[in-house]
């Protein structure tokens, strides 16, 4: 399940972030990956609606790559 | 002039309200001006007779959707306040200025400065300078006002803030097309282009900031080992955003003189000197006794990105505004102090002596506000006393010493 929300998180990240080459799973994705800030609130809510889960602002902005992404997911799900 | 009235969606937060209300002016050219009524919630837009009104309001409708923040439970947070010394503000400073010869209107959101407040100007930079140099051991430099468009692309400023921009152009090498130009403002008539071809595309803008001629000057490079994981650069300049509406005198020019402070290494260090600057600049605030505040805030982003990028800004505390009241009811952002991550480390090829991107930070004052927010608070006596003060407080001299 977990290897599941990894590659929901992966997906989004890439088609919302757009990011087309590497994305190292603990890779800041601000300043190592390169994504946007313009893309900030998009993969959040698309994170949101993907999982059905509402995640707190203060916590999403910690959660810079993707594996700590997925453990936020993780921790918001029911 | 008529009126449209556009009540706002409910729970919008208060940043966002008045951001709305000075993007509207942007809007279109038959808008003259625009509030927003903070008690009944709308936005009150002026414009000229026989306007477009549905059209208008098409328009602004689309900039309210676009500017509706998504996440509203990022608010701005305040760091430090304090209430001052000052018992009021003095009433129509620049009117004063004005009938003294010390400012004189140019035009819309230009001024000439000369005189006492041409001093003051002068003083104020050369406390920031010094700070910078003696402080954070800067280097300093001097840019032109004409930045490359190339830079500002880097910089992703034509994206995020379109509005702002001011070009500089030139009539294109071309023989009949500068013979039809000279012949068709013969006799003094008024300028007047007959095509935009006439033109050339801005290879240079006027610059907006200071910072950018750093990144674009260190393009390419990596800092030294001597560096330590910090340089410094400070320089000052005249910087051009044009506010359409919402000029407002000495509170919001056209042009107007910027000191910066630019930061460039590695992070901690580079958040280390803007925790610096701000807690030198807090004390500058106390030792003038003036009424004021930092808080977070968000840059003034274009309609498209600026949920976004308020969100993140806000959300990671990457700007402080201290925000110097002028009445009862305005504050303005004299001050900035923001860091950047590595946006421009990446963007303009700025590594560390580790081979990392750099990390930046800059401290940017807003000279014209500064001042004006000194003299209507303190009075002209008072401001030139704190100044010594500080100086005699900071570096042990008074100005110049």
């Amino acid at each position: 399940m977990v290897d599941e929300i990894r590659s929901a998180v992966i997906t989004i990240v890439r088609e919302e972030g757009h990011v087309d080459g590497e994305l190292a799973l603990d890779a800041d994705l601000y300043y190592e990956v390169g994504v946007e800030s313009t893309r900030t609130i998009s993969i959040l809510v698309a994170l949101e609606e993907r999982f059905g889960i509402t995640i707190d602002d203060s916590e999403f902005v910690k959660s810079r790559s993707v594996n700590s992404l997925a453990d936020l997911v993780r921790r918001g799900r029911p | 002039m008529q009126n449209i009235q556009i009540v706002l969606p409910p729970g919008l937060p208060a940043d966002v309200c008045t951001e709305i209300a000075k993007r509207a002016c942007y809007c279109d050219t038959s808008i003259a001006g625009c509030r927003y009524l903070k008690e009944e919630r709308t936005l009150k837009v002026g414009c000229n007779e026989g306007s477009d009104i549905a059209g208008l309001e098409s328009k602004l409708q689309r900039l309210i959707a676009k500017m509706k923040s998504q996440r509203l439970a990022v608010q701005p947070r305040t760091l430090a306040s304090r209430a001052g010394g000052a018992k009021a503000f003095a009433g129509d400073m620049f009117g004063a200025l004005c009938r003294n010869g010390e400012v004189t209107k140019e035009g819309i959101g230009v001024v000439a400065r000369r005189g006492e407040f041409f001093e003051l100007l002068r003083a104020l930079d050369r406390f920031f300078e010094r700070l910078s140099r003696q402080h954070f051991l800067s280097s300093v430099a001097d840019y032109s006002v004409l930045i490359p468009s190339e830079w500002l692309r880097r910089a992703g400023y034509f994206a995020s803030f379109p509005h702002s921009l001011t070009f500089a152009t030139h009539l294109c090498e071309d023989y009949d097309r500068l013979e039809a130009f000279a012949e068709r403002h013969k006799g003094g008539r008024a300028l007047k282009f007959e095509a935009i071809e006439e033109l050339t595309t801005p290879e240079f803008c006027l610059s907006p900031a200071v910072c950018y001629h750093t990144y674009g000057v260190l393009m390419g490079h990596r800092l030294p080992d001597a560096d330590q994981g910090l340089k410094a650069c400070t320089a000052v300049g005249r910087c051009f955003r044009y506010e359409s509406k919402n000029i407002t005198d000495l509170e919001r020019l056209w042009e107007f003189t910027m000191r910066e402070i630019v930061f460039v290494g590695e992070r901690e260090r580079v958040l280390d000197a803007r925790k610096r600057i701000m807690d030198l600049i807090w004390r500058f605030v106390e030792l003038f006794d003036l009424k004021g505040e930092v808080a977070t805030a968000s840059d003034p982003f274009f309609a498209t990105d600026f949920n976004s990028l308020r969100f993140f800004q806000l959300s990671n505390e990457l700007k402080f505004e201290l925000q110097l009241p002028v009445d009862e009811e305005k504050s303005i952002a004299c001050a900035s102090f923001n860091y950047h991550e590595t946006f421009f480390g990446s963007r303009f090829d700025i590594k560390t002596a580790s081979g990392e991107y750099a990390h930046t930070a800059c401290a940017a004052f807003g000279l014209e506000r500064f001042a004006y927010a000194c003299l209507v608070q303190l009075g002209a006596t008072r401001t030139w006393e704190c100044l010594e003060q500080a100086d005699r407080e900071f570096f042990g001299t008074s100005a110049g010493g």
